[in-house]
């Protein structure tokens, strides 16, 4: 392994998170997908199975007529994977964003301003999305 | 800030250096993730502005390169005006609300959300996959023609459903 110049420990953990992050929406997804097809017993459209599998929330299959939602569909195991998808999947947004920005961005400033409320976005979505886990649905 | 820092594997390295080599040019651009892999290498990064970008002749690595990007800020885009939106009209009940979780549950926006969730998530397996194994990028072209391969049916038939408003049923 040869070293040409010091490396950004952060940047390469969030290189990996980005990495391990996607691997795992890839198997929440089709691991939703499966659950929604095979558990489900129900008739469920596409659109409420791809919603289902990018985002467990009981009120993504709701709306169809799927039977006894809320004991199959609404308890502590799907907001905990809820919570954690959202988590991952938010931070690999904005992290994503911010790798976006610092290419077509170049005052220092300007980026530094840009990446606050970057970071002020993740903290408000993430916030908003535990809320709506936890205390609507 | 003309230089930036990479950790790059021999592997990779060694690959990059033979596609470049080859006149591969589109490899430097749609194979920016496997310049990022173990190991350490300065990279000379040169900041083209978006529109420079559109204009890069790089053939079809440049063209699912600048798609992943747009596709991702496309989810990072509409899923925050969501969550934000439901979090409002469940805290506010507001008519602003309402309507902008209508036009999202609309079925082209819907068709939208799917074709970025899905092309970001299968590009990304591939740049996934290039990162693990390095020897891959050799295929980079194969690769992305699978891709498409793979994304063409699993979008056009679900896109069909929710353009045309039809249940599956899973008796």
């Amino acid at each position: 392994m040869r070293r040409l110049g010091e490396c950004n420990g952060l940047e390469y953990y969030l290189w990996l998170f980005t990495r391990l992050s996607a691997i795992l929406m890839l198997f929440a997804g089709a691991a939703g997908i499966v659950y929604a097809n095979i558990w489900g017993r129900t008739m469920m459209d596409a659109p409420a199975q791809y919603r289902w599998a990018f985002f467990p929330i009981y009120w993504h299959v709701q709306n169809t007529d799927v039977p006894d939602v809320f004991p199959l569909w609404s308890n502590a195991f799907w907001r905990v994977c809820c919570t954690i998808l959202l988590f991952v999947a938010s931070l690999h947004g904005f992290n994503g964003l911010r790798v976006v920005v610092e290419d077509y961005i170049h005052p220092a400033v300007l980026l530094l301003l840009v990446k606050g409320l970057i970071a002020l976005l993740f903290m408000f979505v993430f916030g908003a999305g535990t809320v709506i886990i936890f205390e609507w649905f | 800030m003309p230089f930036r820092t990479f950790r790059v594997s021999e592997d990779a390295l060694s690959v990059l250096a033979e596609l470049l080599h080859s006149g591969m040019r589109e490899a430097a651009v749609g194979g920016r993730g496997a310049m990022e892999t173990r190991g350490m290498v300065r990279l000379r990064l040169h900041r083209a502005s978006f529109w420079e970008t559109l204009r890069y002749q790089g053939g079809i690595g440049a063209l699912v390169w600048i798609l992943h990007r747009i596709t991702g800020l496309g989810i990072l885009l509409l899923v925050s005006v969501h969550v934000l939106a439901a979090f409002f009209m469940n805290a506010l009940d507001d008519p602003i609300s309402t309507a902008i979780t209508r036009w999202y549950e609309s079925r082209p926006v819907q068709v939208f959300v799917y074709f970025c969730v899905l092309y970001h998530a299968l590009s990304g397996l591939r740049v996934l996959l290039e990162d693990l194994y390095p020897p891959l990028l050799r295929y980079h072209r194969e690769l992305i023609w699978l891709q498409w391969a793979i994304f063409i049916p699993v979008f056009g038939l679900p896109a069909f459903f929710i353009a045309r408003g039809i249940a599956v049923s899973s008796p």
